[in-house]
């Protein structure tokens, strides 16, 4: 289990100015600006969760997840993984999880894929035949055998970020974190990435926390998600919750014939109608309206009466739009409770 | 600590194998590394040959203490030059967090991950001088002698290994401390030469307090050829002699190692990686 309470980190930035006249005026002041990547965020997670930790870019992800792998000191509250204490006690935490950075890694950057793998099995005392089970498994659904004798150096993105994957996994941790491990990769190896993340929660009940900005990644794999913005946490919840709590926009598609197109009657609706917003495109026109101020049936009929309408379609909102929306309003509302 | 060992020579391993791998490089680079140690020492040879001694100390004399610093030097070189990388841009790109998610100490991980060959031909050119030195002015050790010799040996890397890691600590403050480092590795080299060379107070006391490179190199050396009040007439302090010398010697290391240990873990607390 792992618990998060009232976690936050300060950074301190100074204040630079512009231009070499700047940067000599701010040799002589010390002025700074506290910048509080994660503010006040608790949550916890249970062993064998898979959870998805979404928010845009700057909202404090990797900030949160190097308190949680014991890489930086929180500037107040308390984190416990598996009952460890991340950077007091980083020794025995480590041992307990796995971690990836998308953006670098943690290999040995001259060391063949093989080297290092038997290197981190030495670091981590693996017992041999538990290793050798545990790289057939990940040579098997990560296909690592093509590149397992080439020094990282001269991997790809793809292979890298495979190599690294599994090396976070050989040692059989309790947690996984993962963050944006889908970053840069093409369709074919984000799935064989996606299957691996859920075959190692299903089969081996390892948790999974996971940072990502492609949704994809989300739904496929975890059940929970966490969105955090400016350091706070906004949402937390299961991914049906977040459809009911925030997914109220429906969207009707109507189907138009190109004929009957582009002739400008009346409007639809009243152009002060809430809840409501009529989309052009090509092929006809989208009504999105909200699902608790408006009755499809009648919206329906409406449109019926005043277009030639060929097809009609009701989509489920889209994830991608619901989390928009979430980040969209997260943003306002911290603007508005400045002012 | 077996663990530590086992490592070790796995990095190790890999290391001679790729530099076998790229033979032409290896052998190039070796030759290219043996003629400049041939080459500082036939310059240092031909000062020294003019002069027929320095102050108290003979031709030889002063040949055992390049000899020492030599390979000194050379050994801290071989086995601790990857702390260097700190210093310059493991805390600058973030590549420092790499070792923090590994479960051995830091330090080691950082010390084993990279053997320095380069060393190795100083630390051999330093033996060399050392035993031609060594013979030349008639030294005989005893049993005891011989412990002596390796305490101070033992003294002298650590003070390195802990001015070293000092120096890279600093770089949690200021994000990069190579300079820093490359100052301090400069001074040490004044200590090839006897520290009664140097007649301003302050220097002397910035080479035994400070960064007691003077421990490293000329107490042990004078500790064999000169007697015990003359070591401790130069040193300033009056009752440093004998074993009183020894234990002065090692109760700075061991204050130099805690304030070295002190602050890198002070500089952990701070480390803000970068962000991604
Ligand atoms: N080492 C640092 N020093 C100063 N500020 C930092 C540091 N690391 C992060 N920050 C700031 O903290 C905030 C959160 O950064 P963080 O890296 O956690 O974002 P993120 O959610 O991971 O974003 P992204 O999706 O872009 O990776 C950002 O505003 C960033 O500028
Ligand atoms: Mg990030």
């Amino acid at each position: 289990m792992i618990t998060v309470d009232n976690l936050s980190k300060e950074f301190k930035v100074y204040e630079k100015q512009e231009g070499f006249k700047g940067a000599v005026k701010s040799l002589f002041s010390s002025k700074y600006k506290i910048k509080k990547a994660v503010d006040q965020v608790s949550f916890s997670i249970d062993a064998g969760e898979s959870v998805g930790y979404i928010g845009v870019n700057g909202a404090g992800k990797s900030t949160t997840l190097k308190m949680m792998t014991g890489i930086l000191l929180p500037t107040s509250g308390e984190c416990r993984v598996f009952g460890v204490d991340p950077f007091t006690n980083r020794r025995n935490n480590v041992k307990n999880i796995g971690v990836v950075f998308g953006q670098r890694s943690q290999l040995w950057w001259d060391l063949p894929v093989s080297e290092s793998f038997s290197i981190l099995q030495k670091i981590y005392q693996v017992p041999q035949n538990r290793f050798r089970e545990n790289l057939a498994f990940f040579k098997n659904i990560l296909e690592l055998d093509e590149f397992y004798l080439t020094p990282v150096r001269n991997l790809s993105l793809g292979q890298k970020m495979r190599a690294d994957f599994a090396a976070s996994l050989l040692h059989d941790p309790k947690v996984v974190f993962l963050d944006e491990p889908t970053i840069g990769l093409d369709i074919v190896v984000k799935d064989r990435i996606r299957s691996a993340i859920k075959d190692i929660n299903a089969q081996r009940n390892t948790t999974v926390i996971l940072t990502t900005h492609d949704l994809q990644d989300i739904q496929e794999v975890c059940r929970r998600i966490i969105v955090i913005d400016e350091g706070k946490i906004l949402f937390d919840g299961s991914i049906d919750a977040l459809k009911t709590n925030y997914g109220r926009w429906r969207n009707i598609h109507f189907e138009i014939p190109l004929t009957e197109q582009g002739e400008a009657t009346e409007p639809l609706f009243p152009p002060d109608s809430e809840g409501i917003e009529v989309i052009d495109d090509p092929s006809g026109i989208t009504v999105k309206f909200q699902r608790d101020m408006h009755q499809v049936g009648e919206l329906i009929s409406r449109v019926m009466k005043m277009r030639q309408v060929r097809d009609i379609k009701i989509n489920e909102p889209e994830m991608q739009d619901i989390v928009k929306a979430i980040y969209l309003k997260g943003s306002a509302g911290r603007t508005i409770g400045v002012q | 600590m077996i663990r530590f060992f086992r490592i070790y020579s796995a990095f190790f391993k890999q290391q001679v194998k790729s530099l076998i791998e790229y033979k032409l490089d290896f052998a190039a680079g070796m030759v290219a590394l043996g003629f400049q140690q041939v080459a500082s020492f036939l310059v240092l040879f031909a000062v020294f040959s003019q002069i027929q001694a320095i102050g108290s100390y003979s031709f030889d004399e002063m040949l055992l203490f390049f000899g020492w610093a030599q390979l000194m030097k050379g050994f801290d070189h071989v086995y601790n030059d990857n702390i260097w990388t700190v210093g310059w841009w493991r805390i600058r790109d973030g590549s420092f967090s790499q070792f923090l998610i590994r479960p051995l100490g830091i330090v080691s991980q950082i010390v084993m991950e990279r053997l320095q060959f380069d060393g190795l031909g100083e630390f051999l050119i330093g033996l060399l001088i050392f035993i031609y030195a060594f013979i030349r002015t008639g030294l005989r050790f005893s049993f005891g002698d011989w412990l002596v010799f390796g305490y101070f040996f033992l003294c002298g890397l650590v003070i390195y290994f802990a001015l070293k890691l000092l120096g890279a600590s600093v770089a949690f403050w200021t994000i990069s401390s190579g300079e820093l480092m490359t100052v301090t590795y400069e001074i040490g080299s004044f200590t090839r030469y006897p520290l009664d060379m140097y007649k301003s107070a302050i220097i002397r006391s910035l080479l035994i307090y400070v960064l007691p490179f003077a421990l490293v190199t000329w107490v042990p050396m004078v500790w064999f050829i000169r007697e015990p009040q003359f070591i401790a007439d130069i040193l300033g302090i009056p009752w440093a002699r004998g074993s009183a010398l020894l234990g002065f010697t090692g109760g700075l290391t061991l204050i130099l190692l805690g304030l070295s240990v002190g602050t890198w873990k002070a500089g952990l607390r701070r480390y803000n990686a970068t962000g991604t």
